[in-house]
């Protein structure tokens, strides 16, 4: 530290409390005093400590491995998450392509239980036969329907016995009425 | 000095090692230890109209040896043989085999793959594969068509939208051991494989079956060696039915045909033929339905003599009597009015000699003779269905064109796409064009349905319902410009109801017997189309029919628990006596 002109007067009148009663050295001449703080005294700095500190921080070899060593560490714990996201993604993917095989199997399961082949084979076993023959019902135009009377005319004596529910009744007079000649004149070329 | 020069040259080799040629020798040492391994694409499913299930893949994994590489063979044989379910000793026969290739397995369970690569076995790979299924069995089997072992179409629509179906395969590069086990932590490029697309179909399921029991049916009790049925949605051209039979000679039992007999045989028409003549002689004005004609016994055309069916003397028909009758000699008295020029012009307008639209494989577009190559006769044998090869979709193709009211609408198999994400996409219907009239057409309906009434397809009339249609009995060419003798074609093509056109069909029979269209053929159109026409909830005709297609009824009784029910039920027509063809006498059975 440069000694100054007021500091070197401080020494000689009392040298042994110079470093540790700065405040109490008069101003230098022409300079204003400042006011005296009301508070308590702030904490004195030791330069020396500091300045020892912030050598260390200021290694760039420690600073290199710190970061080397951080970096590594959220290297791994980067890696491990990541790890472990893939195990739980492929686990994801094997149950995903199980339910998919299951779907496909199922949907291949459903077609051959609808197949038309499987339900007439279990129908006929079943005892569900097919009729000899079928009678269909003529279209009857709404408002003009055909009534029993006129339908038992067109039929033999012998169709008006039995019940008149018979099935087939129904449809028996148009049908004759529109009965072609049945067999042909000729046969074709 | 020396151990200097040695230790530069060295140094120098290690440089050029590490640095110039490092790229080269690094792709070599990982070729040696990365495989590829495909990853095939799931192929797209097959379904028919209303989403049922015709043809579809599941996923499947080939367990494969490589016995240059497996060193104990006898071991490794004794650890797969309980998981694979064979015998040790099969399994050892296989390892020991002088290949690097041996299929040692295809496991459809994922689980016992899973033990499988649990084992750890060096030489032993597992690569995915895929099994294609057919859950409705051999239904529409022809049409739908085959894969081969890898998975690629090669028949039908798997070959006609092979490229559709298969999506885009995928890869997975892995790093791997010599032993052919995977390398920890080694490095692993997946590329995806992209599904095929799924095609929905035209045809209804229900209808097919149906369709393939009649026809098998008719085939069987007619002795005849083969088949095919089409079904067509009349104003659509959509293909509902396309059954395809055969009988296997070895076995005597019906099976699907080995292809799609519809679009593939070429067959001479017959009688069905004659209404191209007659379409084109109503649009021309050269003829009307009442127009009569004189029939003579035959008739003599360069040297060949022509004769209809049964024996006459001379007659008169009208035009509507000649088609119903199906009078070779009348049909060439209106062909010769019409000319050769006009006939040949619609013949190729109405689809003959032409791609009918489906684009089926190996579909045929059939001969049909140049008018400048047409012989003297040919004027007498073109317009009754001679001389000229169709095939049975190209004849319920015309006879659609006629039911359209003279407009040809192509036929199509393939209703939408669906694509690998689900979504749907309905394919454009393609345009049609007139042939014909309106009037024409109706016209023509009114002469077909003659047929069907009192004509020679009185077996075709639909209960309730008006129906046209058109006989065929052709013989069958033995290629060397004869006939083979006694064997016959027999078409029966037509639709319903006839004043408002619904279905179209065709039905053929090879080698029938009876041979004729009316006997064998228009049975089964009558059956299946009867089917249909309920199935699609299709009203009725006006007054139950105008063909007079309803049978004669029958008096039946049927006993219930609370006493016995009387009513009526319809029989079938009387059948036709005796008749005489070009190539004798021939009597038709009951």
């Amino acid at each position: 530290m440069t000694p100054t002109a007021g500091s070197g007067t401080a020494e000689k009148r009392h040298p042994v409390a110079r470093a540790s009663s700065p405040a109490r050295m008069p101003h230098p001449r022409g300079i204003p005093a400042s006011p005296r703080p009301n508070g308590p005294r702030p904490a004195l700095l030791h330069p020396r400590a500091s300045r020892r500190r912030l050598g260390l921080l200021r290694s760039p070899g420690i600073v290199a491995v710190v970061l080397i060593l951080g970096s590594l560490l959220a290297v791994g714990a980067a890696q491990a998450y990541l790890v472990s996201g893939q195990v739980r993604l492929a686990r994801l993917d094997q149950i995903l392509s199980q339910d998919q095989r299951q779907h496909r199997d199922l949907e291949l399961k459903v077609a051959e239980l609808e197949s038309p082949a499987r339900i007439v084979h279990l129908a006929l076993h079943d005892g569900l036969v097919e009729p000899p023959s079928i009678t269909d019902l003529p279209q009857v135009p709404l408002g003009n329907p055909v009534t029993r009377h006129a339908d038992t005319s067109a039929l033999p004596a012998s169709a008006t016995a039995g019940k008149s529910s018979a099935p087939g009744a129904h449809g028996a007079p148009a049908a004759l009425k529109q009965a072609g000649p049945g067999a042909p004149k000729k046969p074709e070329g | 000095m020396a151990v200097i020069v040695v230790f530069g040259a060295l140094a120098i080799r290690l440089v050029m090692v590490q640095t110039i040629s490092s790229g080269a020798y690094a792709s070599l040492g990982e070729a040696e230890v990365t495989s590829q391994v495909p990853l095939p694409a799931e192929r797209g499913a097959i379904y028919d109209r209303t989403g049922e299930l015709l043809a579809m893949s599941l996923p499947r994994t080939d367990v494969i040896a490589d016995p240059l590489i497996i060193h104990h063979a006898a071991s490794e044989a004794a650890a797969l043989a309980p998981v694979l379910g064979e015998s040790v000793a099969s399994i050892e026969a296989e390892l020991t085999q002088h290949s690097g290739y041996v299929v040692i397995g295809r496991m459809e369970d994922e689980q016992v793959t899973s033990e499988l690569e649990r084992l750890g076995l060096p030489g032993i790979t597992f690569s995915p594969a895929s099994e294609r299924l057919t859950p409705a069995g051999a239904l529409a089997e022809p049409v739908i068509g085959q894969v081969n072992a890898d998975g690629q179409g090669i028949a039908g629509l798997e070959y006609q939208y092979n490229q559709l179906l298969s999506g885009s395969s995928g890869s997975e590069i892995v790093q791997m051991a010599p032993g052919g086990i995977p390398l920890p932590g080694g490095s692993r490029v997946l590329r995806q494989a992209v599904p095929g697309t799924s095609l929905e179909l035209t045809i209804d399921a229900p209808l097919q079956y149906v369709t393939d029991q009649a026809l098998g049916a008719e085939i069987m009790k007619s002795h005849a060696t083969s088949g095919t049925a089409v079904i067509l949605d009349t104003r659509t051209g959509a293909v509902l039915a396309m059954a395809n039979l055969s009988v296997d000679k070895a076995t005597n039992q019906l099976v699907e045909a080995p292809s799609n007999l519809a679009s593939t045989q070429v067959y001479e028409p017959g009688s069905v033929f004659k209404i191209v003549t007659f379409s084109a002689a109503l649009q021309d004005g050269i003829i009307t339905p009442d127009t009569m004609f004189t029939i003579p016994p035959d008739l003599m055309l360069a040297g060949w003599r022509f004769h209809d069916a049964w024996s006459h003397g001379t007659i008169q028909l009208s035009a509507t009597q000649v088609i119903a009758q199906s009078s070779n000699i009348g049909t060439i008295e209106i062909a010769e009015r019409l000319g050769a020029d006009r006939l040949a012009r619609q013949i190729t307008a109405m689809g003959f000699g032409r791609p009918t639209g489906l684009h089926f494989p190996g579909a045929s577009v059939g001969i049909v003779n140049p008018v400048a190559n047409w012989s003297a006769s040919a004027i007498g044998s073109t317009p009754i269905g001679q001389d000229t090869g169709v095939t049975a979709m190209q004849v319920v193709d015309a006879m659609n064109t006629v039911a359209n009211g003279g407009r040809f609408v192509p036929p199509h198999l393939v209703r939408a796409i669906i694509g690998p994400d689900g979504t749907l996409h309905r394919l454009p219907e393609a345009k049609g064009r007139r042939l014909f009239s309106r009037t024409t057409a109706s016209e023509l309906t009114r002469m077909l349905e003659q047929v069907v009434i009192d004509g020679t397809g009185v077996k075709a009339p639909i209960p309730g319902y008006s129906v046209a249609g058109k006989t065929g009995t052709a013989q069958i060419p033995n290629g060397h410009g004869g006939y083979i003798p006694n064997g016959y074609m027999a078409t029966f093509t037509g639709f319903a109801p006839a004043e408002n056109p619904v279905l179209t069909a065709v039905v053929t029979l090879d080698h029938a017997w009876p041979p004729y269209g009316g006997s064998v053929a228009a049975p089964v159109f009558s059956e299946v189309m009867r089917y249909a026409l309920h199935s699609y909830g299709v009203p009725t005709s006006p007054g139950g029919g105008i063909t007079g297609g309803t049978p004669r009824l029958v008096p039946f009784t049927a006993s219930v628990p609370d006493g016995n029910l009387t009513g009526y039920v319809p029989r079938e027509p009387a059948v036709p006596g005796s008749i005489t063809t070009s190539s004798g006498s021939v009597t038709e059975g009951p």
